[in-house]
């Protein structure tokens, strides 16, 4: 059997915004001129990836990952708080973010991007149960049921990863 | 086979998760114009002017997601509480100071622009070609921000002032000013 070659598992959680959030109440304090200058997410478009410095680190062990009886990647992101991987097809995943939406205070999906890298190295590898969870692979999932909570909002995720 | 302890730290592991956790939509951003627009427009319809609450109604479903609600909340305009109401049909228009289509009534957009274009209510949409089909307010989004263009000539057959300031803001203006249109 393969040992995990990895002992550490480090997650990172980024907030994503080409601005600066704000909430939907500030939205009354500003003028007709300032309205048209806020950048909003359409259903057309995804918005921008943009890296900000981590709000919150999630460590994950080789004993969380023996625990966890995880034998894909999937299912070890499964393992982050807040992140739902669901099965479309056999080689299909969908990521999502559950959160609580600020005005709402109902449980939302939000969009959400995976990135997962480490240093290079040919010797690494990250297996479980003699299956290497290193496949090459590249995902890209975009849901069209924004719908899910009655708020209009187009889910996207995509997972990259590349060995 | 068997992989060294000593191998657990050959690499460091990263998974980065960047959330738009906070990012408004651009249904957001319309609800605080139409909570706006009640500034910049007077009336002369009787059933908005009469009516003891300023209206702000949605024919069809809601798209606002609660954002409409939070902004109109213990607030007036012209003294009045601001209310939302949501219409199932043109027929329960009387007493809106603003009607906004909404998205799920796509198909019918021509039905109701005809029966409502001469109530005296100020129609907005964010429906694409609403202006052309008698609406005076439609929201358009460009380069990811929330506009909005008037229609001056639909909006003086319903006897609507828009204010010079309402104008100035829009991306585009469409029809000419009357007498009595813009003040």
């Amino acid at each position: 059997m393969r040992v995990l070659g990895s002992l550490l598992l480090t997650l990172i959680v980024l907030p994503c915004c080409a601005e600066p959030a704000r909430h939907p109440q500030q939205l009354k304090s500003l003028s007709l001129e300032q309205l048209g200058n806020i950048k909003v997410t359409t259903f057309s478009k995804q918005p921008e990836e943009v890296w900000h410095t981590p709000a919150a680190i999630y460590g994950i062990t080789q004993a969380d990952i023996r625990r966890s009886g995880a034998t894909t990647l999937p299912e070890l992101l499964r393992m982050l708080p807040g992140v739902q991987v669901s099965r479309i097809q056999s080689d299909q995943w969908d990521y999502r973010f559950i959160s609580r939406l600020p005005a709402q205070n109902v449980p939302s999906f939000q969009a959400m991007d995976a990135h997962l890298a480490w240093p290079f190295d040919r010797h690494f590898t990250i297996a479980a149960n003699g299956r290497s969870l290193l496949q090459p692979h590249r995902r890209e999932v975009t849901g069209d049921n924004g719908n899910a909570v009655g708020i209009l909002r187009r889910l996207y995720a995509s997972l990259t990863w590349m060995p | 086979m068997l992989v060294r302890i000593g191998c657990a730290l050959l690499g460091v592991f990263l998974v980065a998760l960047s959330l738009q956790a906070q990012m408004l939509s651009e249904y957001d951003v319309e609800a605080a114009y139409l909570y706006n627009f009640g500034k910049f427009v007077r009336w002369s319809n009787e059933g908005a002017n009469t009516s003891p609450t300023f209206d702000i109604c949605i024919l069809g479903q809601d798209p606002f997601g609660g954002t409409l609600d939070k902004l109109i909340a213990n607030d007036k305009i012209d003294g009045k509480p601001i209310r939302k109401r949501i219409l199932d049909q043109t027929a329960e228009s009387a007493g809106c100071a603003i009607v906004y289509i909404s998205d799920s009534e796509a198909e019918n957009v021509r039905r109701i622009i005809s029966v409502l274009s001469a109530r005296g209510e100020l129609l907005v949409s964010g429906l694409p070609n609403f202006l052309r089909e008698g609406g005076m307010i439609q929201f358009v989004v460009e380069g990811d921000r929330v506009r909005f263009q008037v229609n001056l000539d639909t909006a003086a057959k319903s006897h609507l002032v828009l204010s010079s300031q309402l104008l100035k803001v829009a991306v585009r203006v469409t029809g000419s000013p009357q007498d009595g249109t813009v003040r």
